[in-house]
């Protein structure tokens, strides 16, 4: 029996997904289906060529430097305090509200965003601190891991982000915009958090007992000094990104840098700081890159297979009206974003999604904003949601991944207000870089 | 008596791997730093740091931590529907897993280590804005690093399939 392209296609695809359920790395998934369906079409010949090649040509590229570079940046600023220093100061202006350490580690979350371009890393940062300090508080655990796993997502929406440089190396946009155009919808994001988590507190106070913070409004500006190093750190790439210093790519680099010499200043770097730094930077890249290559092999293979016209045959009629197009965007990226991680949604989605939004003239910077917004929901939902895992790799056996996939729904709930938001009000997105011109 | 995959013996090596593109990572940052102040302080940028960040640190940084990944933290996988089985059958599932990814990862390496021998001996260049720099060196990095994470695998995997045999079922 001869099967055609697309039946292929669709057999690799649910391969792909029993693999990833009986636990394969995600990147071996990707490689091994994208392979083995390379080589069903078209022989062995050209799935070896494939891999002779598309690694390597992959990872040597200057743009993507950015992405070891922003991790650098985020765990030096980690090692040398900076995610406890955020953490104690938001204790000190939140702590009293109901559920006030959760939302306290909200707004840390969304200030170590700014140093940290990684939604994984900004969870794993701020929850080994947040975490615990809850636990003993007597929150609940669905909250507490639910908040830092959920706030965690902030790290890609508020600049600087690996996801917008990615997006905006496939999208050709600038990048630059692209960053200043997630301020808005970060901090919308995290202010719709913040009141979700008080009024849930409100209303079941054994959720999250206020703490009783007995400090002046001087001691509390006080705290805030111990902050400066971000500060430092926000002005130092902002300034060198728009003042014309540095380029997107370079940021990541000059960022690293500029860490490091804080934390030098600060007396707090030594051997081991930079040694755990430079560890955690590599590990997340190497990470990264194996799953990213995986999903353009697998990318490779879809498109062999005619999948590109079978799927626009499929959104076809709903892609001549801007609302439709939106909608069945976002099914799509609800529907990746639950089995594949973050890259392999954005390689996947982007050949297919890009040329139609610009076939309608959409603006591709809001459409950068919503892909972000809509990779962070992947980050939540299950069965992968990469930064549930996270939260559950710091929390311990204790906590199960029900548990705190049950803590995310309700910022799932605020999610969807957030994103339709976005999508009736582009203004939002777009209002920051409609100011740079 | 097989290896233990936290002997020293893999271990050390792995950690090499690490040290090396843990040294790229900083030199890195150092070299677009240093490219950018004297671009921007003296008018005077280093030539050809696009091409060295792309084809060596990039490539270095990406693929030698590989086997200190699935070494010390794993690759990215999902553990939801796995977690349940007994630990017997877990065992069992993982040698199996590894299995699986040592032949794949085996295969990349024979198949980058060719195409890197295929750029040694027709000594393979990038253009600079004015100059050449070799690329072939680089393309060893490839099959160097997979063939250490092949070699972590393997090693885990006749690992995993002991414990499974000693492991009673429950």
């Amino acid at each position: 029996m001869e099967f055609t392209d697309l039946q292929i296609a669709f057999s690799a695809m649910g391969i792909l997904l029993v693999l990833i359920a009986l636990r394969l790395p995600v990147g071996f998934a990707l490689f091994i289906v994208a392979v083995g369906g390379v080589a069903a079409l078209k022989g062995w010949d050209v799935a070896a060529g494939m891999i002779r090649n598309e690694p390597f040509d992959f990872a040597a590229h200057w743009s993507f430097s950015a992405i070891p570079m922003f991790l650098l940046m985020g765990a030096v600023a980690h090692n040398s305090g900076i995610s406890n220093s955020l953490f104690y100061a938001a204790r000190c202006w939140f702590g009293g509200l109901p559920g006030g350490l959760a939302v306290a580690t909200n707004f840390a979350c969304a200030g170590f965003a700014a140093a940290s371009g990684s939604s994984t890393a900004t969870a794993a940062a701020l929850g080994k601190i947040s975490v615990p300090e809850m636990s003993k508080a007597g929150y609940d655990i669905g909250l507490s891991s639910g908040t830092v796993a959920s706030a965690g997502t902030l790290g890609a929406m508020i600049p600087p982000s690996i996801a917008f440089v990615l997006y905006g190396i496939f999208a050709e946009v600038s990048i630059s915009k692209l960053f200043i155009a997630g301020v808005l919808p970060g901090l919308l994001t995290a202010g719709i958090y913040a009141l979700m988590i008080i009024a849930r507190c409100k209303v079941n106070p054994s959720l999250g007992p206020p703490l009783e913070i007995k400090m002046s409004f001087m001691e509390k500006v006080i705290a805030l000094k111990d902050v400066w190093p971000l500060l430092v750190l926000i002005v130092a790439i902002i300034g060198g990104l728009y003042g014309g210093l540095v380029t997107p790519t370079e940021a990541g680099a000059f960022g690293a840098f500029v860490a490091v010499v804080i934390s030098f200043l600060q007396g707090r770097m030594n051997l081991r700081v930079l040694k755990d730094s430079v560890l955690e930077a590599l590990a997340g890249t190497a990470k990264i890159f194996w799953v990213a290559i995986g999903a353009v092999m697998l990318t490779r293979f879809l498109a062999m297979a005619g999948a590109e016209d079978f799927l626009k045959d499929l959104v076809g009629s709903w892609a001549a009206e801007p609302l439709l197009l939106v909608l069945a965007a976002s099914l799509i990226y609800i529907v990746l974003g639950m089995f594949l991680d973050p890259l392999g949604v954005l390689l996947l989605s982007l050949p297919l999604l890009l040329p139609m939004f610009e076939a309608l003239d959409l603006n591709l910077i809001w459409f950068g904003v919503l892909v972000v917004k809509y990779i962070e929901i992947g980050l939540l939902t299950p069965p992968v949601g990469l930064n549930v895992y996270v939260i559950k790799s710091v929390v311990g056996p204790e906590v199960s991944l029900e548990t705190i996939f049950k803590g995310v729904g309700w910022f799932l709930v605020c999610e969807v207000l957030v994103v339709l938001l976005l999508v009736f009000f582009p203004q939002i997105s777009l209002f920051l870089p409609s100011m740079m011109q | 008596m097989l290896l233990n995959p936290n002997s020293k013996y893999i271990q050390g090596p792995t950690n090499a791997l690490a040290l090396v593109g843990g040294v790229a990572i900083i030199l890195l940052m150092l070299h677009v730093v240093a490219d950018v102040m004297g671009r921007e302080l003296f008018r005077f940028p280093l030539e050809g740091t696009l091409e060295i960040v792309s084809f060596y640190y990039m490539v270095a940084v990406t693929f030698f931590p590989l086997a200190y990944v699935c070494h010390n933290e794993g690759h990215i996988s999902v553990e939801l529907f796995t977690k349940n089985l007994p630990r017997r059958g877990n065992h069992r599932l993982e040698a199996i897993l590894l299995l699986i990814s040592f032949i794949f990862t085996l295969w990349f390496a024979t198949e980058t280590w060719s195409r890197a021998l295929e750029s040694y001996a027709e000594g393979e260049m990038w253009e600079t804005a004015d100059d050449m720099i070799s690329v072939w060196p680089s393309r060893f990095i490839l099959p160097i690093a997979t063939l250490m994470m092949a070699i972590y695998l393997f090693f885990r995997m006749f690992h995993e399939a002991r414990l499974s045999m000693s492991t009673k079922t429950d």
